[in-house]
């Protein structure tokens, strides 16, 4: 039995990995952890969404790394009472009561977890001193964010825990089926067939929810004429129907393939070689591959690797070139992406779902 | 006596320091720039403020920036950890323009990956811009609006 119970240990082992490289899929909590909205530790940040009991699992969707070595776990619950939803954690490799796997262990989904009924009975595993380029939301902006899903999720079928594809089921949706172009089904992971915000729709909109970005996306008709009913919306209907917008960008930049790579030539019909973009893009919103090129944008671009790092990029860029000149989102003649010039062909399919707009 | 000889040394050379050091000045007054010659869809029209002109950067038609000076810069890639980018800028000043280069390169295992070189002549109402990229090339030319 001993020998048995050796041989299983090491297999563990060598399946186990303590420390973390991006590679990392799967997470068990063997401790109390905050979860939160953002990727913001501090302790005296609001965003504690829960607390999350030991014997939790998930699924990394994304991670960050913190100017302390250490890093920021976006993860979707897969048991427990918060089974489905997206939270941060904050994952110290040298202290950490997580364990990490590369592939889901083949014994999980026969455990069950504690409920946790208090944040202050989280143990703190954060530092003080981690910085990060996105700013800290508000407790409003949670407030917001829920609310915002909670309202969603009442209008129409359950919410997108998964966030996987779901089948449109009749018209009482936020958004209209779509008759001519759907997005591609990869868009789904910023706002599902249904409506629902998905985790890197949460993401977006979080962002712009942010005090240096919500007075620009709030303000008097800024999505123009791809939402004219815009002032009569409420804060959280403008900021989704921004989300929305972002979802469409990205169908028509990317097919929302977030490494996606842009070309920057093609050839006439003469055979001659033309430029189509002055530099090469990269991801969601072709944003600007090289990070010398994208340096004069500020901190809000330097890191593009990650969905949430060209979500702030593309908000960033929208206020400067945009908003905060007077502009709204549907400029012609200037900005920086070419479906925003070809609004009416481009866009304006896709914004015509959107119920609440027209 | 020698603590205040020593103060005014230092005194001395932090002035003399900021001179050499003074940011590069440009040939190019603000206002509204309008396309001449080029394509509209690479080359839009925009406006420059006075800020935009003394800044340490400049950004013509929201997409060419152009660091106002000579400097190297060499950076890791945020999206591939084989490579990284390089960059050149150029700054040359006579009595009458400015020319701005700007020699990006993105490098995978000691390779060039991608190229882009721009260039702009900046007078005092035209900007001349050319840019290459990934063998093709196109020059842009905006004047300023005199109304």
């Amino acid at each position: 039995m001993r020998s048995l119970k050796a041989i299983l240990s090491s297999f563990l082992a060598l399946l186990v990995l303590t420390g973390f490289d991006g590679h990392q899929r799967y997470v068990e909590l063997n401790g109390r952890y905050n979860g939160r909205s953002s990727a913001n530790f501090y302790t005296h940040e609001t965003n504690t969404l829960s607390v999350l009991a030991r014997g939790t699992r998930g699924e990394v969707l994304e991670y960050r790394k913190l100017t302390s070595g250490n890093y920021g776990l976006r993860i979707k619950v897969l048991n427990g009472p918060h089974s489905g939803r997206v939270f941060w954690i904050y994952h110290r490799p040298r202290s950490s009561s997580v364990t990490l796997f590369t592939e889901a262990p083949p014994a999980w989904g026969s455990h069950s977890t504690r409920q946790t009924s208090s944040v202050e009975e989280a143990h703190g595993m954060e530092a003080v001193t981690d910085v990060n380029a996105k700013p800290a939301p508000s407790q409003d902006l949670v407030d917001i964010v829920n609310d915002s899903n909670e309202k969603m999720s009442s209008l129409q079928k359950p919410p997108c825990n998964n966030c996987s594809y779901q089948p449109v089921e009749g018209l009482d949706s936020l958004l209209r089926p779509a008759t001519r172009r759907p997005v591609a089904k990869a868009c789904s992971k910023l706002v599902s067939p249904t409506g629902t915000l998905g985790p890197q729709g949460q993401t977006l909109y979080e962002t712009m929810a942010a005090p240096q970005y919500a007075p620009y996306y709030t303000a008097r008709n800024a999505l123009g004429d791809f939402c004219p009913k815009f002032n009569k919306l409420t804060t959280s209907e403008k900021l989704y129907a921004w989300t929305w917008f972002w979802t469409a960008l990205a169908h028509e930049e990317s097919s929302c393939d977030m490494t996606k790579e842009h070309k920057t030539t093609f050839r006439d019909r003469r055979g001659r070689l033309r430029v189509l973009n002055p530099h090469e893009g990269y991801g969601l919103w072709a944003l600007e591959r090289d990070r010398n090129i994208r340096r004069w944008r500020g901190a809000a671009c330097s890191n593009i690797s990650s969905v949430s790092g060209q979500a702030h990029c593309a908000i960033d860029i929208m206020v400067n070139t945009q908003l905060k000149r007077g502009r709204t989102a549907a400029v012609r003649g200037g900005g920086y992406w070419g479906p925003i010039h070809r609004g009416k062909t481009q866009l304006m399919p896709h914004m015509r779902r959107l119920a609440i707009c027209f | 006596m020698f603590l205040k000889c020593k103060t005014a040394v230092v005194i001395l050379l932090t002035f003399l320091s900021g001179s050499v050091h003074a940011r590069q000045s440009i040939l190019l007054e603000a206002g509204e720039y309008q396309l001449v010659s080029g394509e509209k869809h690479l080359c839009r029209n925009f406006a420059l403020s006075q800020k935009d002109t003394l800044g340490k950067y400049i950004t013509i038609a929201d997409q060419y920036g152009f660091e106002v000076g000579k400097s190297r810069h060499v950076i890791e890639s945020d999206i591939d950890p084989q490579c990284e980018f390089r960059e050149e800028n150029r700054f040359e000043n006579t009595a009458s323009e400015t020319l701005l280069v700007r020699l990006n390169q993105e490098y995978c295992r000691a390779k060039v990956r991608s190229s882009t070189r721009s260039e702009v002549r900046l007078q005092a109402q035209r900007i001349e811009l050319r840019h290459e990229i990934d063998g093709a090339s196109y020059t842009c030319v905006w004047e300023k609006q005199t109304q």
